[in-house]
């Protein structure tokens, strides 16, 4: 539902709190991740680090470890959340996300395919062929919409392709040895563990681009919300619309994907979060709002991930699945209860 | 109505007849020699026993370790599922003409194993128990799993006694043990040192409650205690092999890294000159120094028995203290 313009002006104060907590909670959360770890600092420890002074190993630390490892988690979780509130509005489908642009799935076959076959390949250009199989993937979907115009169909072309390619990585970790597939494990589950500022460099023209583009798109995304045929009616080219969507969609994981591997859940929640709080489905409020839910949620549980059971590590694609895995079950429960109030079911004569 | 629960009932007879056959299967094999059956009997790392009939002759592997007892007690496997025993420290050429188990390590090909007419199988534990049942009408299925090189002697001893050859398994036994002593007495244990696998982002390390990490420990410092109690299960398959804080491992500077890079093949930059243009691993004094050596994961992490292990220490001694071990110990 679109406010009038008086509910509207209502709503600011709500999203001003929202993005004041948000952003409190960001602070607070990256200032723990800069300062906890090996060595553990403090304030002022931090602030000599950034004048330049600390020891080596404190300096080295943070400045190209901790300080880009966060840079990262606030990109990467705004870039998914976005992703996924883009994808839910434009197909109508409250479950849409990144997994059904056959993205994720693309740059795990090259990420498999490298790690399995053990190619001749340097580290560092990893992340550039796993963008490259993520766009791939997206691509195929993308041009599927040319045969499969309406959104349903969509969702199943893209859920198809990614059993597919699905089944080619398990294609690949049936030919790996144990090793092998647990180093592949690391990239399925997600993780931000040990990026450097390369990384960041990876995925900050994709966000820079990306990020204002998807907050462009939201009021489109509203008059799509009313309907295909309404939509028309009003004048929005809705299937170029659905497939700006999608490539927008897609340069926001890929780059994600590539650098992180397919972090899950965060895409899901964030967008449905952000409609709850606020208690609108207005993506002018609903897209920027879960941008920075996005980034609270994967930061937050990328700190759970480094220190839970430091000095091991795990992917932090594990806890963002802890906790999305229940709010998926509750959202099916609900969206369940709507369809069975929507279709009652014919009294037996 | 009736027609159907009778119908159910009989199947459920038979279904209850049926299982009473696999169960009682495994515990026919007797030997009429009392010595001789306990020779014959061994309980594996599911504490699953088995009892032979006869001392197994022809043993098909679904892990190296299994290859690598095999080769320490002069015998051969007649079926194998890698190119493990390829290697000229094992059975070399002749390993070509072992017959080969198809399908993946995680799911070997049941009827490959049972073209081979092995009367013993010998898999690893978390990865091929699951295979018991579909092999129980071809042979008796023997689980290892080995967290130190403890248990790999336990295991080597007690194929050792299964096969009939004790003496190899002992002498085995105590040429390691008296290889590794030796290493520990004469090593100046100056320098510490890391094994790890992966790459620069994503790796694992074996910290000193791994197997291969546990026998580093014995002849130089190193400084990767096992996770507590309260950690999650380190993967089974490699015991104490986890993904670890690259800030520790900065923290603790370790002088040589031993990497099995599994992305690594020949015609790649070297991953020395990787790690020293990383603007992280960079500066470890490993790296700095040029002390970052690729290893054989074949002798390091997969071979698991003692023969492997032996040849690890041999390589990582001469690397670590080249001029103490110019040449590997006898």
């Amino acid at each position: 539902m679109i406010p009038s313009i008086p509910a509207w002006r209502s709503r600011r104060a709500q999203i001003f709190i929202l993005v004041g907590v948000c952003g409190a909670l960001l602070i607070g959360i990256g200032l723990l991740t800069l300062l906890l770890g090996t060595p553990s600092l403090s304030l002022s420890d931090l602030w000599v680090i950034f004048n330049g002074g600390g020891t080596s190993l404190a300096r080295v630390v943070v400045m190209q470890l901790r300080l880009p490892r966060l840079v990262l988690a606030i990109l990467a979780g705004a870039m998914l959340a976005l992703s996924g509130g883009m994808l839910q509005d434009a197909l109508q489908n409250a479950l849409a996300g990144p997994e059904l642009l056959g993205v994720s799935a693309g740059a795990t076959v090259v990420v498999a395919a490298i790690t399995i076959l053990h190619l001749a390949v340097i580290f560092s250009v990893v992340p550039w062929l796993a963008l490259l199989g993520g766009l791939i993937g997206g691509s195929i979907v993308i041009l599927t919409m040319r045969q499969a115009r309406d959104s349903m169909r969509l969702v199943l072309t893209g859920a198809a392709l990614t059993a597919l390619l699905n089944a080619s990585v398990i294609i690949f970790m049936s030919l790996g040895s144990q090793n092998d597939i647990s180093l592949l494990f690391l990239f399925l589950v997600g993780s931000l563990a040990n990026r450097t500022w390369v990384h960041v460099s990876l995925v900050l023209p994709w966000a820079a681009i990306g990020i204002p583009l998807a907050l462009l798109c939201a009021r489109p995304l509203n008059v799509l919300q009313l309907g295909d045929d309404v939509a028309r009616g009003l004048g929005l080219p809705v299937f170029y619309f659905r497939v700006l969507i999608l490539v927008l969609s897609t340069a926001l994981v890929a780059a994600v994907v590539a650098v992180c591997g397919p972090i899950s859940f965060i895409a899901l929640l964030a967008p449905h979060l952000a409609r709850r709080i606020l208690k609108t489905s207005d993506s002018r409020a609903v897209l920027p709002c879960a941008a920075l839910i996005g980034s609270v949620l994967l930061c937050g549980a990328d700190l759970f991930a480094r220190r839970a059971f430091d000095p091991q590590e795990l992917p932090v694609g594990v806890w963002t699945t802890l906790i999305g895995g229940p709010f998926l079950l509750l959202l099916l429960r609900r969206q369940l209860g709507t369809w069975r109030e929507l279709h009652p079911r014919p009294e037996e004569p | 109505m009736l027609k159907f629960f009778r119908l159910l009932a009989v199947l459920l007879v038979m279904v209850v007849f049926a299982s009473c056959g696999s169960q009682a299967a495994p515990t026919t094999t007797t030997s009429g020699n009392d010595t001789k059956t306990s020779n014959l009997t061994l309980t594996d790392a599911t504490n699953t026993t088995i009892t032979l009939t006869k001392p197994p002759t022809r043993i098909a592997c679904l892990v190296s370790l299994c290859e690598d007892i095999l080769a320490e007690l002069g015998l051969q496997p007649v079926a194998v599922n890698d190119k493990f025993g390829q290697d000229p420290h094992f059975f070399g050429d002749a390993a070509k003409s072992f017959m080969t188990i198809g399908g993946p390590f995680f799911n070997p090909n049941v009827e490959d194993i049972a073209k081979a007419t092995p009367d013993l199988v010998i898999g690893l534990a978390n990865v091929h128990e699951n295979l018991r049942d579909a092999l129980q009408p071809i042979a008796p299925l023997y689980i290892m799993n080995p967290t130190s090189y403890t248990g790999s002697i336990k295991y080597l001893k007690d194929i050792g006694r299964l096969t009939g050859r004790s003496n190899q398994a002992n002498q085995a036994a105590q040429a390691f043990m008296h290889k590794l002593a030796a290493y520990g007495a004469k090593s100046s244990k100056s320098k510490s040192t890391l094994l790890m696998y992966g790459s620069d982002v994503n790796f694992n390390i074996f910290t000193a409650g791994s197997l291969p990490g546990g026998l580093l420990a014995q002849v130089t410092p190193y400084p990767w205690p096992a996770p507590g109690p309260g950690a999650p299960a380190a993967s089974d398959h490699e015991p104490g092999a986890i993904p670890y804080s690259l800030e520790k491992i900065l923290a603790t500077d370790p002088g040589v890294l031993f990497i099995a890079s599994l992305t690594f093949t020949p015609g790649a930059q070297p991953l020395s000159k990787q790690l020293a243009s990383n603007p992280v691993w960079s500066n470890l004094k490993a790296v700095k120094n040029k002390q970052v050596y690729e290893v054989n994961p074949s002798f390091y992490i997969f071979g698991r028995g003692t023969r492997s292990l032996s040849l690890a220490l041999d390589d990582a001694m001469n690397k670590l203290y080249p001029d103490v071990f110019p040449t590997p110990l006898s």
